[in-house]
Protein backbone atom coordinates (compact mmCIF):
# COMPACT_ATOMS: atom_id res chain seq x y z
CA UNK A 1 0.00 0.00 0.00
CA UNK A 2 2.70 2.33 0.56
CA UNK A 3 4.60 2.05 -2.37
CA UNK A 4 1.64 3.72 -4.13
CA UNK A 5 1.43 7.29 -1.86
CA UNK A 6 3.86 9.00 -3.86
CA UNK A 7 5.28 11.92 -1.44
CA UNK A 8 5.78 15.32 -3.70
CA UNK A 9 7.47 17.06 -1.79
CA UNK A 10 10.88 15.29 -2.46
CA UNK A 11 12.37 14.71 -6.11
CA UNK A 12 11.88 10.75 -6.46
CA UNK A 13 14.04 8.70 -8.06
CA UNK A 14 12.76 5.78 -10.41
CA UNK A 15 11.27 3.17 -9.31
CA UNK A 16 13.29 0.60 -10.64
CA UNK A 17 17.43 0.61 -10.71
CA UNK A 18 19.43 -0.31 -13.50
CA UNK A 19 23.04 -1.37 -13.85
CA UNK A 20 25.10 1.53 -14.68
CA UNK A 21 26.25 1.79 -18.58
CA UNK A 22 30.29 0.88 -18.65
CA UNK A 23 32.07 2.00 -21.32
CA UNK A 24 32.99 -0.55 -23.92
CA UNK A 25 36.26 -2.44 -22.44
CA UNK A 26 38.06 -4.35 -24.50
CA UNK A 27 39.16 -4.30 -28.43
CA UNK A 28 35.78 -1.84 -29.22
CA UNK A 29 36.77 0.86 -27.45
CA UNK A 30 39.70 3.19 -29.15
CA UNK A 31 43.36 2.27 -27.48
CA UNK A 32 44.67 5.72 -26.55
CA UNK A 33 47.80 4.12 -26.17
CA UNK A 34 47.76 2.63 -29.88
CA UNK A 35 51.07 5.38 -30.59
CA UNK A 36 52.98 5.10 -27.26
CA UNK A 37 52.81 7.62 -24.41
CA UNK A 38 52.98 10.95 -24.32
CA UNK A 39 56.00 11.19 -22.75
CA UNK A 40 57.54 7.99 -24.96
CA UNK A 41 57.47 5.62 -21.63
CA UNK A 42 57.12 2.13 -22.14
CA UNK A 43 53.25 1.07 -20.79
CA UNK A 44 55.03 -0.25 -17.35
CA UNK A 45 57.72 2.15 -16.83
CA UNK A 46 57.19 4.26 -13.69
CA UNK A 47 58.29 8.10 -14.02
CA UNK A 48 61.61 8.95 -12.80
CA UNK A 49 61.89 9.63 -8.90
CA UNK A 50 64.26 12.02 -6.87
CA UNK A 51 64.15 11.55 -3.07
CA UNK A 52 65.71 13.77 -0.70
CA UNK A 53 65.45 13.03 3.46
CA UNK A 54 65.75 16.05 5.90
CA UNK A 55 64.94 18.98 3.79
CA UNK A 56 62.86 20.33 5.98
CA UNK A 57 65.08 19.64 9.34
CA UNK A 58 68.40 20.20 8.41
CA UNK A 59 68.05 24.14 7.34
CA UNK A 60 70.30 25.90 8.85
CA UNK A 61 69.20 28.29 10.49
CA UNK A 62 70.88 31.90 9.87
CA UNK A 63 68.92 33.85 12.75
CA UNK A 64 66.41 31.68 14.91
CA UNK A 65 67.16 29.23 17.26
CA UNK A 66 66.16 26.03 15.35
CA UNK A 67 66.06 23.47 17.75
CA UNK A 68 65.87 19.78 16.80
CA UNK A 69 63.13 19.05 19.24
CA UNK A 70 60.71 21.66 17.59
CA UNK A 71 60.94 20.06 14.54
CA UNK A 72 60.45 17.30 12.97
CA UNK A 73 61.72 13.46 13.68
CA UNK A 74 61.95 12.97 9.87
CA UNK A 75 61.22 14.52 6.62
CA UNK A 76 61.53 13.88 3.01
CA UNK A 77 60.64 15.13 -0.49
CA UNK A 78 59.28 12.85 -3.27
CA UNK A 79 59.21 13.48 -7.02
CA UNK A 80 57.84 11.53 -9.49
CA UNK A 81 57.66 13.08 -12.88
CA UNK A 82 55.49 15.92 -12.32
CA UNK A 83 54.28 14.87 -9.07
CA UNK A 84 55.66 16.69 -5.82
CA UNK A 85 55.45 15.49 -2.24
CA UNK A 86 56.67 16.75 0.86
CA UNK A 87 56.18 14.72 4.06
CA UNK A 88 57.33 15.63 8.08
CA UNK A 89 56.76 13.09 10.67
CA UNK A 90 56.70 13.27 14.27
CA UNK A 91 57.78 11.24 17.09
CA UNK A 92 57.21 8.92 18.49
CA UNK A 93 55.98 10.95 21.06
CA UNK A 94 53.30 10.91 23.82
CA UNK A 95 50.10 10.28 22.50
CA UNK A 96 46.79 11.97 23.67
CA UNK A 97 44.95 8.31 23.38
CA UNK A 98 47.36 6.72 24.94
CA UNK A 99 47.38 2.45 23.92
CA UNK A 100 48.83 0.75 26.51
CA UNK A 101 49.32 -2.01 24.10
CA UNK A 102 50.84 -0.34 20.71
CA UNK A 103 51.66 2.45 18.99
CA UNK A 104 49.22 4.61 17.00
CA UNK A 105 49.94 5.94 13.26
CA UNK A 106 47.87 8.96 12.75
CA UNK A 107 48.73 10.75 8.58
CA UNK A 108 47.28 13.89 7.48
CA UNK A 109 47.08 14.30 3.71
CA UNK A 110 46.56 17.96 2.19
CA UNK A 111 46.90 18.92 -1.18
CA UNK A 112 48.35 22.56 -1.44
CA UNK A 113 45.36 25.14 -3.01
CA UNK A 114 47.65 25.21 -5.87
CA UNK A 115 48.27 21.19 -6.50
CA UNK A 116 45.92 20.84 -9.06
CA UNK A 117 46.33 22.33 -12.29
CA UNK A 118 42.83 21.93 -13.50
CA UNK A 119 40.83 23.93 -10.25
CA UNK A 120 42.14 25.50 -7.53
CA UNK A 121 41.48 23.83 -4.13
CA UNK A 122 39.97 25.37 -1.20
CA UNK A 123 42.42 25.31 1.92
CA UNK A 124 39.33 23.68 4.07
CA UNK A 125 40.61 19.88 4.05
CA UNK A 126 37.65 18.24 1.70
CA UNK A 127 36.16 14.91 2.04
CA UNK A 128 38.37 13.69 -0.53
CA UNK A 129 42.06 14.42 1.58
CA UNK A 130 40.47 12.89 4.82
CA UNK A 131 39.63 9.47 2.71
CA UNK A 132 43.21 9.64 1.41
CA UNK A 133 44.59 10.37 4.90
CA UNK A 134 42.87 7.17 5.59
CA UNK A 135 44.06 5.01 2.66
CA UNK A 136 47.80 6.22 3.69
CA UNK A 137 46.75 5.12 7.35
CA UNK A 138 45.86 1.35 6.39
CA UNK A 139 48.89 1.45 3.79
CA UNK A 140 51.68 2.04 5.72
CA UNK A 141 51.21 1.41 9.36
CA UNK A 142 51.25 -2.41 8.76
CA UNK A 143 54.75 -1.92 7.79
CA UNK A 144 56.09 0.34 11.33
CA UNK A 145 56.73 -2.06 14.42
CA UNK A 146 53.79 -0.32 16.70
CA UNK A 147 54.28 -2.65 19.61
CA UNK A 148 57.66 -1.23 20.14
CA UNK A 149 56.31 2.00 20.81
CA UNK A 150 53.39 1.56 23.65
CA UNK A 151 51.79 5.33 24.34
CA UNK A 152 53.22 6.83 22.10
CA UNK A 153 52.24 8.18 18.75
CA UNK A 154 53.40 8.82 15.19
CA UNK A 155 52.28 11.65 13.04
CA UNK A 156 52.37 12.22 9.50
CA UNK A 157 51.93 15.21 7.60
CA UNK A 158 51.83 14.62 3.97
CA UNK A 159 51.21 17.68 1.82
CA UNK A 160 51.08 17.43 -2.28
CA UNK A 161 52.84 20.60 -3.78
CA UNK A 162 51.63 19.51 -6.98
CA UNK A 163 49.68 16.42 -8.16
CA UNK A 164 49.36 14.69 -11.25
CA UNK A 165 46.92 11.88 -11.80
CA UNK A 166 45.16 10.83 -8.41
CA UNK A 167 46.38 7.31 -7.68
CA UNK A 168 49.57 7.93 -8.75
CA UNK A 169 49.93 11.16 -6.56
CA UNK A 170 48.18 8.34 -3.26
CA UNK A 171 51.42 5.94 -4.15
CA UNK A 172 53.71 8.55 -4.55
CA UNK A 173 52.60 9.74 -0.89
CA UNK A 174 53.13 6.29 0.11
CA UNK A 175 56.61 6.13 -1.00
CA UNK A 176 57.64 9.08 0.09
CA UNK A 177 55.92 8.53 3.82
CA UNK A 178 58.47 5.77 3.81
CA UNK A 179 61.45 7.52 3.01
CA UNK A 180 60.42 10.14 5.70
CA UNK A 181 60.18 6.93 8.24
CA UNK A 182 63.16 5.80 7.84
CA UNK A 183 64.78 9.15 8.34
CA UNK A 184 63.40 9.47 11.49
CA UNK A 185 64.62 6.30 12.88
CA UNK A 186 61.42 4.36 13.49
CA UNK A 187 61.18 0.92 13.80
CA UNK A 188 59.96 -0.86 10.70
CA UNK A 189 59.46 -4.59 9.26
CA UNK A 190 59.64 -3.21 5.83
CA UNK A 191 59.58 0.18 3.66
CA UNK A 192 56.11 -0.39 1.86
CA UNK A 193 56.58 0.88 -1.89
CA UNK A 194 53.26 1.94 -4.23
CA UNK A 195 52.78 2.07 -7.37
CA UNK A 196 49.27 2.72 -9.64
CA UNK A 197 48.10 1.54 -13.20
CA UNK A 198 45.43 1.92 -14.98
CA UNK A 199 43.56 0.09 -17.58
CA UNK A 200 43.52 1.12 -20.86
CA UNK A 201 41.67 -0.34 -23.61
CA UNK A 202 42.61 -3.94 -22.94
CA UNK A 203 46.34 -2.79 -21.12
CA UNK A 204 47.60 -2.30 -18.30
CA UNK A 205 49.65 1.41 -18.23
CA UNK A 206 51.71 1.85 -15.13
CA UNK A 207 51.64 5.64 -13.82
CA UNK A 208 49.18 7.42 -15.25
CA UNK A 209 49.46 10.91 -15.73
CA UNK A 210 46.43 12.85 -15.23
CA UNK A 211 45.32 12.96 -18.97
CA UNK A 212 46.30 9.22 -18.85
CA UNK A 213 43.73 8.71 -15.95
CA UNK A 214 41.32 10.18 -17.46
CA UNK A 215 41.68 8.28 -20.76
CA UNK A 216 41.85 5.09 -18.70
CA UNK A 217 38.66 2.95 -17.69
CA UNK A 218 39.93 1.52 -14.12
CA UNK A 219 42.56 2.11 -11.38
CA UNK A 220 44.07 0.30 -9.43
CA UNK A 221 47.05 1.42 -7.05
CA UNK A 222 49.15 -1.32 -4.94
CA UNK A 223 51.10 -0.93 -1.70
CA UNK A 224 53.83 -3.72 -1.38
CA UNK A 225 56.34 -4.04 1.18
CA UNK A 226 58.84 -6.47 -1.19
CA UNK A 227 61.01 -7.64 1.50
CA UNK A 228 58.15 -9.58 3.23
CA UNK A 229 56.71 -9.83 0.15
CA UNK A 230 53.06 -8.60 1.15
CA UNK A 231 50.55 -6.47 0.10
CA UNK A 232 49.64 -3.76 2.96
CA UNK A 233 46.79 -1.89 -0.18
CA UNK A 234 45.03 -2.64 -2.75
CA UNK A 235 42.39 0.44 -3.93
CA UNK A 236 40.69 -0.26 -7.53
CA UNK A 237 38.58 1.88 -9.48
CA UNK A 238 36.20 0.95 -11.82
CA UNK A 239 35.62 -2.99 -13.82
CA UNK A 240 37.98 -5.32 -14.38
CA UNK A 241 37.64 -9.33 -15.23
CA UNK A 242 39.46 -11.79 -12.81
CA UNK A 243 42.24 -12.38 -15.14
CA UNK A 244 43.04 -8.25 -15.66
CA UNK A 245 42.99 -7.94 -11.64
CA UNK A 246 45.68 -10.98 -11.42
CA UNK A 247 47.48 -10.00 -14.37
CA UNK A 248 47.46 -6.01 -12.87
CA UNK A 249 48.40 -7.32 -9.53
CA UNK A 250 51.72 -9.14 -10.75
CA UNK A 251 52.87 -6.09 -12.74
CA UNK A 252 52.12 -3.77 -9.98
CA UNK A 253 53.87 -5.40 -7.40
CA UNK A 254 56.80 -5.83 -9.67
CA UNK A 255 57.26 -2.58 -10.42
CA UNK A 256 57.04 -1.53 -6.49
CA UNK A 257 59.77 -3.72 -6.32
CA UNK A 258 61.57 -1.69 -8.77
CA UNK A 259 60.80 1.88 -6.54
CA UNK A 260 61.44 -0.02 -3.39
CA UNK A 261 64.72 -0.53 -4.62
CA UNK A 262 65.40 3.13 -5.71
CA UNK A 263 63.84 4.10 -2.35
CA UNK A 264 66.58 1.87 -0.71
CA UNK A 265 69.43 2.82 -2.83
CA UNK A 266 68.87 6.30 -1.63
CA UNK A 267 68.34 5.84 2.02
CA UNK A 268 71.93 3.57 1.82
CA UNK A 269 73.45 6.61 -0.20
CA UNK A 270 72.31 8.95 1.81
CA UNK A 271 73.97 7.13 5.20
CA UNK A 272 77.46 6.93 3.86
CA UNK B 1 69.13 -3.68 -5.04
CA UNK B 2 70.51 -4.14 -2.44
CA UNK B 3 72.27 -7.43 -1.11
CA UNK B 4 70.58 -9.70 0.63
CA UNK B 5 73.41 -12.09 1.94
CA UNK B 6 71.53 -15.35 3.11
CA UNK B 7 75.29 -16.56 4.68
CA UNK B 8 77.24 -14.15 5.49
CA UNK B 9 80.24 -14.72 7.05
CA UNK B 10 80.89 -13.32 10.66
CA UNK B 11 82.92 -10.60 9.66
CA UNK B 12 81.01 -8.43 7.27
CA UNK B 13 78.22 -8.60 9.26
CA UNK B 14 79.26 -5.59 10.77
CA UNK B 15 79.75 -2.11 9.32
CA UNK B 16 76.73 -2.79 6.58
CA UNK B 17 74.54 0.05 5.71
CA UNK B 18 70.59 -1.60 5.75
CA UNK B 19 67.12 -0.10 5.15
CA UNK B 20 64.39 -1.51 7.07
CA UNK B 21 63.26 -4.88 6.37
CA UNK B 22 66.94 -6.41 4.81
CA UNK B 23 68.30 -9.58 6.31
CA UNK B 24 71.68 -9.10 8.44
CA UNK B 25 71.63 -12.98 8.98
CA UNK B 26 70.26 -16.17 9.09
CA UNK B 27 73.12 -17.45 11.33
CA UNK B 28 71.47 -18.60 14.68
CA UNK B 29 74.69 -17.86 16.51
CA UNK B 30 74.08 -13.93 16.70
CA UNK B 31 71.36 -12.60 19.00
CA UNK B 32 69.10 -9.06 18.35
CA UNK B 33 70.00 -6.45 19.36
CA UNK B 34 68.40 -2.95 18.95
CA UNK B 35 67.02 -1.60 15.55
CA UNK B 36 66.51 -5.19 14.80
CA UNK B 37 63.66 -8.14 14.48
CA UNK B 38 63.71 -11.68 14.38
CA UNK B 39 61.83 -14.31 12.01
CA UNK B 40 62.75 -17.37 12.55
CA UNK B 41 66.30 -18.01 12.48
CA UNK B 42 66.68 -14.77 10.28
CA UNK B 43 67.58 -11.17 11.72
CA UNK B 44 66.16 -8.44 9.66
CA UNK B 45 66.89 -4.83 10.28
CA UNK B 46 64.02 -2.52 11.10
CA UNK B 47 66.11 0.94 11.02
CA UNK B 48 67.69 2.71 8.28
CA UNK B 49 71.28 2.85 9.39
CA UNK B 50 74.36 1.07 10.16
CA UNK B 51 75.32 -2.33 11.55
CA UNK B 52 77.37 -3.14 14.45
CA UNK B 53 78.24 -6.57 15.90
CA UNK B 54 79.30 -6.77 19.51
CA UNK B 55 80.55 -10.53 20.26
CA UNK B 56 77.50 -12.09 19.35
CA UNK B 57 75.20 -9.57 19.81
CA UNK B 58 74.02 -7.63 16.36
CA UNK B 59 72.63 -4.32 16.43
CA UNK B 60 71.84 -1.74 14.00
CA UNK B 61 72.11 1.93 14.69
CA UNK B 62 70.15 4.48 12.78
CA UNK B 63 71.62 8.42 12.43
CA UNK B 64 68.54 9.64 14.56
CA UNK B 65 67.12 8.03 17.33
CA UNK B 66 64.87 9.17 19.86
CA UNK B 67 66.49 9.09 23.86
CA UNK B 68 66.14 5.81 25.34
CA UNK B 69 66.49 6.12 29.11
CA UNK B 70 69.08 4.27 31.21
CA UNK B 71 68.30 4.15 35.31
CA UNK B 72 71.28 6.54 36.50
CA UNK B 73 71.00 8.81 33.07
CA UNK B 74 70.99 12.94 33.78
CA UNK B 75 68.77 14.65 31.81
CA UNK B 76 67.21 17.68 31.30
CA UNK B 77 63.42 18.16 31.05
CA UNK B 78 60.40 20.55 30.48
CA UNK B 79 57.29 20.09 32.68
CA UNK B 80 54.43 19.38 30.59
CA UNK B 81 51.42 18.65 32.74
CA UNK B 82 50.82 19.03 36.06
CA UNK B 83 49.07 16.01 37.33
CA UNK B 84 47.96 13.99 40.35
CA UNK B 85 50.89 13.74 42.77
CA UNK B 86 52.90 14.06 39.73
CA UNK B 87 54.48 16.12 36.70
CA UNK B 88 54.79 14.84 33.17
CA UNK B 89 58.24 15.70 31.87
CA UNK B 90 58.91 16.06 28.60
CA UNK B 91 62.24 13.91 27.66
CA UNK B 92 62.60 13.66 24.39
CA UNK B 93 61.95 9.60 24.70
CA UNK B 94 59.09 7.96 22.96
CA UNK B 95 56.76 8.95 25.98
CA UNK B 96 56.84 11.71 28.46
CA UNK B 97 58.79 11.14 31.91
CA UNK B 98 57.10 11.28 35.81
CA UNK B 99 58.28 13.28 38.23
CA UNK B 100 56.29 11.82 41.42
CA UNK B 101 55.81 14.50 44.12
CA UNK B 102 57.78 11.81 46.44
CA UNK B 103 60.52 12.24 44.33
CA UNK B 104 61.09 15.90 45.35
CA UNK B 105 63.20 18.04 47.39
CA UNK B 106 61.34 20.50 49.61
CA UNK B 107 62.29 23.93 49.56
CA UNK B 108 65.08 24.21 52.44
CA UNK B 109 65.87 20.65 52.41
CA UNK B 110 63.30 19.69 55.18
CA UNK B 111 62.74 16.07 55.44
CA UNK B 112 59.09 15.17 55.73
CA UNK B 113 56.44 12.75 53.92
CA UNK B 114 54.54 15.38 51.52
CA UNK B 115 51.28 16.30 52.80
CA UNK B 116 48.12 17.50 51.14
CA UNK B 117 48.74 20.49 51.27
CA UNK B 118 52.05 20.27 49.22
CA UNK B 119 50.08 18.39 46.53
CA UNK B 120 47.87 21.70 46.27
CA UNK B 121 50.73 23.88 45.46
CA UNK B 122 52.82 21.76 43.38
CA UNK B 123 52.50 24.63 41.00
CA UNK B 124 54.81 26.77 43.11
CA UNK B 125 57.53 23.79 42.59
CA UNK B 126 57.19 23.19 38.96
CA UNK B 127 54.59 25.09 36.76
CA UNK B 128 54.26 24.01 33.16
CA UNK B 129 57.21 24.86 31.00
CA UNK B 130 59.53 24.68 33.27
CA UNK B 131 62.72 22.63 32.85
CA UNK B 132 63.85 20.49 35.12
CA UNK B 133 67.39 19.26 35.69
CA UNK B 134 67.00 15.50 37.29
CA UNK B 135 68.27 11.69 37.47
CA UNK B 136 66.23 8.74 36.19
CA UNK B 137 65.20 6.73 39.20
CA UNK B 138 63.93 4.17 37.48
CA UNK B 139 61.24 2.66 34.55
CA UNK B 140 57.34 2.07 35.21
CA UNK B 141 55.72 -1.41 34.05
CA UNK B 142 54.90 0.77 31.00
CA UNK B 143 58.46 1.79 30.17
CA UNK B 144 57.98 5.63 30.94
CA UNK B 145 60.86 6.94 33.27
CA UNK B 146 60.33 7.96 36.62
CA UNK B 147 63.08 10.76 37.60
CA UNK B 148 63.76 12.34 40.80
CA UNK B 149 65.37 15.79 42.10
CA UNK B 150 66.68 14.55 45.38
CA UNK B 151 69.78 16.43 45.35
CA UNK B 152 71.33 20.15 45.90
CA UNK B 153 72.64 19.91 42.46
CA UNK B 154 69.29 18.99 40.67
CA UNK B 155 66.19 20.98 40.49
CA UNK B 156 64.41 23.86 38.67
CA UNK B 157 66.89 25.21 36.07
CA UNK B 158 67.48 29.56 36.05
CA UNK B 159 69.38 32.19 34.37
CA UNK B 160 70.00 30.56 31.74
CA UNK B 161 69.45 29.25 27.94
CA UNK B 162 68.13 25.82 26.59
CA UNK B 163 69.45 24.12 23.10
CA UNK B 164 68.61 20.67 22.27
CA UNK B 165 70.56 18.54 19.99
CA UNK B 166 70.70 14.81 18.55
CA UNK B 167 70.63 12.58 21.77
CA UNK B 168 73.35 10.32 20.23
CA UNK B 169 76.11 13.19 20.53
CA UNK B 170 75.91 13.49 24.16
CA UNK B 171 77.59 10.38 25.97
CA UNK B 172 76.94 8.95 29.12
CA UNK B 173 79.82 10.07 31.98
CA UNK B 174 80.83 10.91 35.12
CA UNK B 175 79.88 14.06 35.48
CA UNK B 176 77.43 16.12 33.59
CA UNK B 177 77.12 19.33 35.14
CA UNK B 178 80.05 21.33 34.03
CA UNK B 179 81.47 24.99 34.98
CA UNK B 180 83.39 26.15 32.04
CA UNK B 181 86.64 28.18 32.45
CA UNK B 182 84.56 31.07 31.05
CA UNK B 183 82.63 31.25 33.79
CA UNK B 184 79.45 29.02 32.16
CA UNK B 185 77.60 26.45 34.05
CA UNK B 186 76.53 24.08 31.22
CA UNK B 187 74.01 20.66 32.10
CA UNK B 188 74.90 18.42 29.52
CA UNK B 189 71.19 16.27 30.01
CA UNK B 190 71.93 12.52 28.14
CA UNK B 191 68.72 13.47 26.41
CA UNK B 192 69.90 16.19 24.42
CA UNK B 193 68.48 18.93 26.03
CA UNK B 194 71.37 21.24 27.35
CA UNK B 195 71.06 23.89 29.78
CA UNK B 196 73.68 27.13 29.43
CA UNK B 197 73.29 29.14 32.20
CA UNK B 198 75.30 31.76 34.46
CA UNK B 199 77.54 30.76 37.17
CA UNK B 200 76.16 30.13 40.43
CA UNK B 201 78.39 28.52 42.97
CA UNK B 202 77.58 25.62 44.96
CA UNK B 203 78.25 27.61 48.04
CA UNK B 204 75.42 30.24 47.18
CA UNK B 205 73.21 27.58 45.96
CA UNK B 206 73.54 25.59 49.14
CA UNK B 207 72.88 29.18 51.20
CA UNK B 208 69.46 29.60 48.96
CA UNK B 209 68.26 26.53 49.60
CA UNK B 210 64.73 27.99 50.58
CA UNK B 211 64.77 29.81 47.16
CA UNK B 212 65.52 26.84 45.03
CA UNK B 213 62.22 27.06 43.23
CA UNK B 214 62.16 30.24 42.81
CA UNK B 215 61.02 31.62 39.43
CA UNK B 216 63.40 34.90 38.96
CA UNK B 217 66.56 35.21 37.53
CA UNK B 218 69.85 36.29 39.31
CA UNK B 219 70.95 39.83 37.85
CA UNK B 220 73.05 38.65 34.53
CA UNK B 221 75.60 41.25 33.36
CA UNK B 222 75.84 42.07 30.01
CA UNK B 223 79.22 39.86 29.43
CA UNK B 224 78.08 36.53 30.94
CA UNK B 225 74.58 37.21 28.39
CA UNK B 226 77.09 37.29 25.42
CA UNK B 227 79.18 33.93 27.42
CA UNK B 228 75.94 32.27 27.67
CA UNK B 229 75.21 33.17 24.14
CA UNK B 230 78.18 32.32 22.66
CA UNK B 231 78.50 28.87 24.29
CA UNK B 232 74.98 27.78 23.44
CA UNK B 233 75.72 28.73 19.87
CA UNK B 234 78.76 26.56 20.39
CA UNK B 235 76.58 23.47 21.22
CA UNK B 236 74.49 24.30 18.14
CA UNK B 237 77.34 24.31 15.93
CA UNK B 238 78.70 20.78 16.73
CA UNK B 239 75.23 19.43 16.76
CA UNK B 240 74.48 20.81 13.11
CA UNK B 241 77.63 19.42 12.26
CA UNK B 242 77.42 15.89 14.39
CA UNK B 243 80.28 16.26 16.65
CA UNK B 244 80.10 14.97 19.96
CA UNK B 245 79.07 17.29 22.71
CA UNK B 246 81.50 16.74 25.86
CA UNK B 247 82.92 19.45 27.99
CA UNK B 248 85.80 19.34 26.14
CA UNK B 249 84.66 19.86 22.66
CA UNK B 250 82.26 22.53 24.29
CA UNK B 251 85.43 24.17 25.66
CA UNK B 252 87.54 23.41 22.17
CA UNK B 253 84.33 25.43 20.06
CA UNK B 254 84.33 28.33 22.76
CA UNK B 255 88.23 28.88 22.07
CA UNK B 256 87.96 28.37 18.66
CA UNK B 257 85.14 30.53 18.13
CA UNK B 258 86.91 33.75 20.23
CA UNK B 259 87.97 35.09 16.88
CA UNK B 260 84.28 35.60 15.85
CA UNK B 261 81.12 37.85 17.18
CA UNK B 262 79.01 35.17 18.81
CA UNK B 263 76.07 36.54 17.13
CA UNK B 264 77.72 34.99 13.60
CA UNK B 265 78.83 31.45 15.05
CA UNK B 266 76.27 29.89 12.94
CA UNK B 267 76.57 31.39 9.50
CA UNK B 268 77.45 28.36 7.29
CA UNK B 269 81.39 29.03 6.73
CA UNK B 270 82.34 29.98 10.19
CA UNK B 271 80.47 27.14 11.67
CA UNK B 272 82.16 24.68 9.40
CA UNK B 273 85.55 26.72 10.02
CA UNK B 274 85.42 26.47 13.53
CA UNK B 275 83.70 22.16 13.66
CA UNK B 276 87.04 21.65 11.66
CA UNK B 277 89.39 22.87 13.67
CA UNK B 278 87.57 21.32 16.78
CA UNK B 279 87.73 18.18 15.04
CA UNK B 280 91.17 18.71 14.32
CA UNK B 281 92.02 19.36 17.94
CA UNK B 282 90.02 16.50 19.52
CA UNK B 283 91.62 14.65 16.88
CA UNK B 284 95.65 15.40 18.40
CA UNK B 285 94.16 14.85 21.81
CA UNK B 286 92.90 11.21 21.25
CA UNK B 287 96.52 10.57 19.45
Amino acid sequence: MATNIIDRRRINGPQRSVEPLYAQSGAAAADPFARGRADERALDQVRPIFIKTGPLAAQPAEHEALSSASAASGTAFYEQGKIRISCAVYGPRQGRRSNARAGSFDCDFRYAPFACSWKRRSHVRGADEKEISLILEHAVAPAIRLEAYPKACIDAFVTVIESDGKAATIAAAINCISAALADAGIEMYDSVAACSMGLAGARWVADCAQPEEDAALCSMLIAYMPGADEITYILQHGKTTPEQTDQAVQTCTDMCARVYAVICRYLQSSLE
Amino acid sequence: MMDIDTEPVAADVAARIVTPGSAITSDPAFMRGHGTFGEGATIYSSVAGVVERINKLVSVRSLKQRYSGEIGDIIVGRITEVAAKRWRVDVNSRQDGVLLLSSINLPGGIQRRKSESDELQMRSFFAEGDLVFAEVQSYFADGALSLHTRSIQYGKLRNGTFVAVFPQLVPRSRTHFHTLPCGVDIVLGVNGYIWVSKHVSAAKVEANAEHIYSDRNEPISDAEREAIARVANCVQLLNRLYVKITETSVIFAYEESLGHAAKDLLSQDVAAELAHSVMARLKQQAS
